[in-house]
């Protein structure tokens, strides 16, 4: 992944983000669709992408569905219950964490702060 | 390009190769590299190799980091059915009645009684209805990755149980009946825990 260390942390958002907008989806899906909104700039390895989906699944905040398609299994992961409500708490604190970040790297000078 | 079933058999030959052997991973990690090489060109085999070697290191990491995962899910589960009530009232039974076959029978006849408790759970979990030991130990390719968990247990038991029956000597009556109490309840949880989840894989992998 592309400054591993930036998105680990927001990885699990990411995944859930996507989820709730697609209702379902399959790991592979889930890279290319991350590769077609960033424009190539964020590529999500097999190897970073599906522990975080067992971890959530583990966790109760997905579900799976296992189908036939293309003569094999594929399994589609969806937000359960729980998986929704914790989306929305765990974008609103990303949405906080980039606004916080903003501030730092390219403060506005506020007329208050100045001594 | 669509694969072919031949071809998707050859992925899930080239993964098990590769030493990824547990089913349900399998299935997750051919749909997968089934759906990369989809978005390449006629020349399948070629492609095959291809990332077979990029990605070897990485596939191998993702299998490890796979079994501990469903290893944490089988375990919060195991606890869950250790802590039933039902099962605690169960575990009362297992002792009361280890503690009156001592006081009528013996020291000799309650472990011999005990011991061969634990080995009818094992015969049990070794039977087609449980999870196989045999086949999660040695034929994993049959098996789905939170098996592994509790393999690993059941081999770490064995051991300790033995000796507790070879050298009863060293023990008093009631930490004795306690001990083999405790690992005849610790394997009938993961009997009954493996169960459920083989119940809950086959479901969902095999309809």
């Amino acid at each position: 992944m592309k400054n591993s260390q930036l998105y680990k942390g927001s990885l699990n958002t990411i995944i859930m983000k996507l989820l709730e907008e697609n209702g379902r989806m399959y790991g592979y899906e889930i890279t290319q669709k991350v590769k077609l909104i960033t424009k190539g700039e964020l590529n999500i390895t097999e190897g970073a992408l599906y522990p975080a989906l067992h971890k959530l699944e583990a966790d109760g905040l997905l579900d799976v569905e296992v189908e036939k398609v293309d003569n094999r299994m594929r399994k589609y992961y969806k937000l359960t219950e729980s998986g929704e409500k914790e989306t929305v708490n765990r974008l609103n604190e990303l949405e906080e964490f980039i606004k916080n970040m903003q501030s730092l790297v390219s403060p506005s000078p506020n007329p208050d702060l100045q001594f | 390009m669509k694969l072919t079933e031949h071809q998707i058999q050859l992925i899930d030959k080239a993964l098990i190769k590769a030493g990824i052997n547990y089913i349900d991973i399998r299935i997750e990690l051919t749909d997968h590299i089934a759906a990369a090489l989809e978005q390449k060109d006629e020349r399948f085999e070629h492609h095959l190799k291809g990332y077979m070697l990029a990605h070897k290191r990485e596939l191998k990491k993702l299998n490890i980091r796979f079994i501990i995962i469903a290893m944490g899910k089988a375990y919060k589960q195991l606890l869950i059915t250790l802590l039933k009530p039902l099962f605690l009232v169960f575990t009362i039974v297992v002792f009361t009645t280890g503690y009156v076959i001592n006081t009528f029978f013996g020291k000799a006849e309650t472990i011999l009684t005990l011991y061969m408790a634990y080995i009818g759970i094992c015969c049990l979990v070794t039977s087609k209805s449980g999870a196989s030991l045999f086949d999660a130990t040695f034929n994993r390719k049959k098996q789905y990755s939170y098996s592994f968990s509790f393999a690993f247990i059941y081999v770490l038991l064995f051991y300790p149980t033995m000796q507790l029956f070879f050298h009863e000597e060293y023990f008093n009556d009631t930490t004795l009946i306690l001990c083999f109490t405790a690992v005849i309840m610790f394997s009938l949880a993961m009997f009954i825990t493996a169960k459920q989840f083989n119940k809950q894989y086959k479901l969902q992998y095999h309809g």
